[in-house]
């Protein structure tokens, strides 16, 4: 009897537990449903009371005035091709680093790494206001490479490779280099392809960075052709007129959906990679 | 995974052979000096040189001393009153987020639980959307008169509240996108230390009467302490210099972000404003050498505190 | 082989008008006018600009229209970077006494002379610069009355035509006390005024009103004056009272309580009409009322402005006579700016079209001939500057006036003696 009640206890303790990640879960996308939905309604279902969670005449206007009438689509690729070049650009600089530091001895090695996790302790953001000036001088406002090149300077990446590249054993190295071949073919030819794990979760965790960087692009970038899709979204809420939801949300859910798959289809080398900073570090 | 990184390089013939005179190595780690030079250290001495200027950016500069520290610190002290806001947001949020975070990494991890990749997944999803996006959901969840959650409250007869109007409420809305951004995240870094603590541990504590909340106490606190620390670390660094978040969260209207009366005012919003809105490029330096300095105290306090642990 | 030979004449005939056209404008000695402006100029000036390019053939016009706050961007970097200066470009009121203050746009004193008494003298303050040269056109203006909800009196048991209203809104005292009455029969708002989350323009209004905003004709800080306690004060009633909508200006709650009627009356400037009748509530078009601004004494000025706008020719600008000419043509006929007020609601500065028939036609919106009213306020809109620190000055006192609202700071005094002291550290205003 007792033993019956027992399980019987546990037994709704468990449901309590799932019930209560389910909710949790809910939250969790319940947003994100909300702005889905949002994308889909008209002006006049958006601003009206009581809200509706699925739309009652579903339009997908939103996301055509966003083409028509706006720069979406290039702004789109925009985002599409700083992220990439700022993720393969740092990708290639920071395992040309790290190969040196992790493979070769040489002096000042030590303190150099050092000096270059120390950098990590200086926010990007002591650099807005002379960078912006910078830029100013040298013409480099509303240009891509603005926003590309401060990011390809990262210790964190770096650091990241670095570890990654302790468990390359060396004697394959050494054999290469008996081979004749020269460092810099040793890196692009053995050492890149053994670190593609580490490539793709660092990789990834780059192109999201760039991808959802707001504050510098807000800065910097000006005219409509040339915004990232993050800092169009922003611009789409501009002037005294009703907050345009609908186009925002349409471009949200355009802005957010390579992210997911992107995510959902590296997830395991993804959180590998996020974590390693927490284990390792 | 220390010892084996000295074992290499003991044992290693290609470094001993690549030891003297080779300009190589050098040549690898010269990209990332020649760019910090240009895009971090340049700048950051140049911020300080114009945090003692007063300038639009078009006139002449001059010189003013310390006045635009003064600036900010006297009549209503912007600094100190963003600093405040975000320690007040620190506290509201950070405590709440990483011991939830820690609970449900401890759930997902144990047997217990089925389907702990999709609930992973899920809880971790928020962290893959774009900070924008997300902001904008948030803000028209919670408006006054046609967001989800008034209509929420008022199957259960509360009134419309008008939540970014208040600045307590403005700044616990805040700290609630922030917290569902970033729960995921760290329960993932929690998961992954939980990874390393032998489930044996965990058996021998039940076979001696231990229930799961002593264990829990007894056993995962102590062991995940330096993610604990880690996570609280990334924690503060993040607090201090949100932007995103509040310059569209609380742009409603006319007003600019930051509202109300200042309560979600950021440092790196009060950057932004000094020196994009208002043109005081000097002013919006100081600003940003106060933060440096103190993030980087920051910094290296934890670092200190964390490498002790280790 | 016909239809190619044809083809192949065609296209020769082409490319050759093609190379004439071109040597031809090479000849004539082309010049190109680049002009940056929002939205609303193209719409309204379109067939003013056709008009013009018709009769200056040695003219073309290139425009690049943006969002306001993209145009200040772009004209602060391209003063910055001493290029790519457009050679005329539309600034509002509030905004244009920065690009005054930075040389960034030219002197058009002697060009504007004989305009100068025949436009909204409220205006010039804030486009002459320190040694008194003007820099700049007024286009519209913003003169304020009070817009009022027919239906909203109606329900309250009060009258609800124009005559009587007036008569009822008579001083800023008697609007207080119908404040009561209709919260009391309604449970509706006299008006919208958040207690955060707001710029505060109907503040700055009522300051104007009596000639206290933020500086006084010398540029000397002035928001402590007793006339801004007092006013600061008579709101704070609306506040404790519960008798304003705490709705920030231009929020959802705001849109929402208009198109509602949940609100009474609206302190607002003429463009208001065209914003209800365009975008906000389109539905409530007959709805609405105008009356004069109520006083605080009896002989009160019942005039007030808010926003406006103005165009200016870049200091940089090497067009800078073909420039003016686009800028006389434009704006300084009525009848273009008449056709402009009838599709846009934008209400001119140039006093000349007050007294057009238009001005006395009854608009669907209110069904009234409210245009009258503006038109009469405009001409005695007390004196009112923004400053080159109005963004500044304005943010900071909405943290104080905030403050005031929610009862964090006590008295209005207090509230604005901190305001005043906090623009002086931070604009180095006495």
């Amino acid at each position: 009897m007792n033993l019956k009640e027992g399980k019987k206890k546990r037994y709704f303790k468990k449901i309590l537990l799932y019930l209560f990640l389910i909710l949790l879960v809910a939250a969790m996308v319940f947003p994100l449903l909300w702005m889905f939905s949002a994308a889909f309604k008209f002006k006049s279902e958006i601003f009206h009371f009581p809200p509706t969670l699925i739309p009652k005449n579903p339009t997908v206007s939103n996301f055509l005035s966003l083409f028509e009438r706006f720069p979406f689509g290039r702004n789109l690729l925009n985002s599409a091709f700083v992220a990439s070049s700022a993720a393969a650009l740092s990708l290639f600089f920071c395992s040309l680093a790290a190969f040196s530091f992790a493979k070769y001895r040489f002096s000042g090695r030590d303190f150099l790494f050092l000096f270059l996790l120390g950098t990590m302790l200086i926010p990007y953001h002591v650099t807005l206001i002379p960078l912006f000036i910078f830029y100013r001088r040298i013409q480099w406002i509303d240009k891509f490479w603005g926003l590309i090149f401060p990011g390809m300077a990262n210790a964190f990446g770096i650091f990241f490779m670095r570890q990654y590249m302790f468990l390359i054993p060396d004697e394959l190295l050494d054999s290469a280099r008996i081979d004749g071949c020269s460092d810099f073919r040793i890196f692009l030819q053995i050492i890149l392809p053994m670190c593609r794990p580490a490539l793709t979760a660092l990789g990834v965790i780059f192109f999201m960075a760039s991808w959802n960087n707001f504050l510098w692009p807000l800065i910097i970038l000006k005219s409509d052709k040339m915004l990232t899709a993050v800092v169009a979204i922003r611009r789409l809420q501009s002037g005294p007129l009703w907050t345009p939801y609908g186009l925002i949300f349409a471009g949200s859910v355009l802005v957010v959906a390579p992210l997911i798959i992107l995510f959902l289809a590296v997830q395991k080398e993804f959180i590998a990679g996020i974590t390693s900073g927490a284990i390792k570090g | 995974m220390a010892k084996q990184v000295q074992g290499i390089e003991k044992e290693s013939p290609f470094k001993r052979k690549k030891r003297r005179g080779n300009k190589i190595p050098y040549l690898f780690i010269s990209p990332f000096f020649i760019l910090f030079a240009i895009f971090m250290f340049y700048p950051t001495l140049y911020s300080f040189y114009l945090s003692f200027h007063e300038w639009n950016g078009i006139g002449p500069r001059t010189y003013v001393g310390l006045s635009n520290y003064a600036k900010l610190f006297s009549g209503g002290g912007l600094f100190l009153k963003s600093m405040t806001n975000c320690t007040i947001i620190f506290f509201e949020y950070v405590p709440i987020m990483t011991l939830g975070a820690l609970i449900l990494a401890s759930l997902l991890n144990s047997r217990y639980i089925r389907l702990q990749g999709v609930f992973r997944t899920f809880i971790f999803l928020p962290y893959v959307t774009a900070i924008i996006a997300v902001t904008y959901s948030f803000q028209y969840l919670l408006d006054t008169n046609y967001g989800m959650i008034n209509l929420f409250l008022s199957w259960f007869g509360i009134e419309r509240i008008a939540w970014l109007n208040s600045p307590t409420l403005a700044r616990i809305c805040l700290s609630s996108l922030i917290t569902w951004r970033w729960l995921g995240y760290n329960m993932v870094l929690f998961l992954a230390g939980l990874q390393f603590i032998p489930p044996e541990l965990y058996e021998a504590a039940k076979i001696d009467g231990a229930t799961p909340l002593q264990s829990f106490f007894h056993i995962t606190i102590p062991l995940v302490k330096p993610i604990i620390f880690f996570c609280i670390f990334l924690s503060t660094i993040g607090t201090f210099s949100l932007f995103d978040e509040p310059f569209i969260l609380t742009s409603i209207g006319t007003s600019t972000g930051g509202g109300p009366v200042n309560a979600t005012l950021s440092p790196i919003l009060l950057l932004y404003n000094m020196g994009f809105r208002y043109l005081r490029f000097g002013t919006a330096s100081a600003v940003a050498y106060l933060l440096f300095v103190v993030l980087f105290l920051c910094g290296l306090f934890e670092i200190k505190f964390l490498g002790g642990k280790r | 082989m016909g239809r190619k030979i044809r083809m192949l004449i065609v296209t020769l005939v082409v490319a050759s008008l093609f190379i004439m056209v071109s040597m031809g404008s090479v000849f004539a000695q082309q010049t190109t006018l680049t002009v940056w402006w929002w939205q609303h100029w193209p719409n309204c000036m379109g067939p003013a600009i056709d008009d013009f390019l018709e009769q200056n053939p040695d003219i073309t016009l290139e425009q690049t229209v943006m969002g306001t706050g993209d145009v200040y961007d772009s004209l602060f970097l391209a003063l910055a970077a001493g290029a790519g200066t457009p050679d005329i470009v539309a600034l509002e009121s509030s905004y244009i006494g920065k690009f005054v203050e930075v040389g960034g746009l030219a002197d058009i004193t002697d060009k504007i002379s004989p305009w100068i008494d025949k436009m909204d003298p409220s205006k010039w303050a804030d486009m002459t610069n320190r040694k008194g040269k003007i820099c700049g056109m007024p286009v519209d203006s913003g003169p304020v009355a009070i817009w009022y909800r027919r239906d909203v009196f109606e329900q309250a048991g009060l009258p609800s035509d124009p005559e009587s209203v007036a008569e009822l809104l008579d001083t800023w005292d008697d609007y207080y006390e119908v404040a009561k009455i209709i919260k009391a029969k309604t449970n509706k708002y006299m008006l919208p005024l958040a207690k955060a989350n707001y710029d505060f323009r109907i503040f700055e209004i009522l300051l104007w009103q009596q000639e206290a905003g933020y500086v006084d004709r010398e540029g000397k800080l002035n928001i402590n004056n007793p006339e801004a306690v007092r006013i600061l004060e008579y709101l704070g009633k609306f506040w404790k009272e519960d008798l304003a909508l705490d709705a920030g200006g231009w929020s959802t709650g705001w849109y929402a309580g208009l198109t509602d009627g949940e609100v009474a009356t609206l302190p607002e400037a003429t463009w208001m009409g065209g914003c209800f009748a365009n975008w906000i509530c389109p539905e409530t078009a007959g709805l609405w009322g105008v009356v004069p601004l109520p006083v605080w004494e009896e002989g009160g000025v019942r005039s007030s402005n808010d926003g406006g706008s103005n165009i200016a020719i870049t200091a940089a600008s090497e067009n800078k006579e073909a420039a003016w000419k686009f800028i006389e043509f434009l704006f300084t006929n009525p009848d273009y700016m008449i056709d402009a007020w009838r599709r846009e609601d934008w209400f001119p500065s140039l006093i000349l079209t007050y007294d057009d028939p238009f001005v006395d036609e009854v608009a669907p919106i209110t069904g009234q001939a409210h245009r009258r009213i503006f038109a009469d306020a405009a001409q005695i809109i007390p004196w009112w500057v923004y400053t080159p620190d109005y963004a500044e000055m304005n943010s900071i006192m909405q943290i104080y006036v905030s403050a005031y609202a929610l009862g964090d700071i006590e008295s209005a005094e207090e509230a604005l003696a901190q305001t005043a002291t906090e623009i002086t550290v931070r604009t180095g205003r006495e």
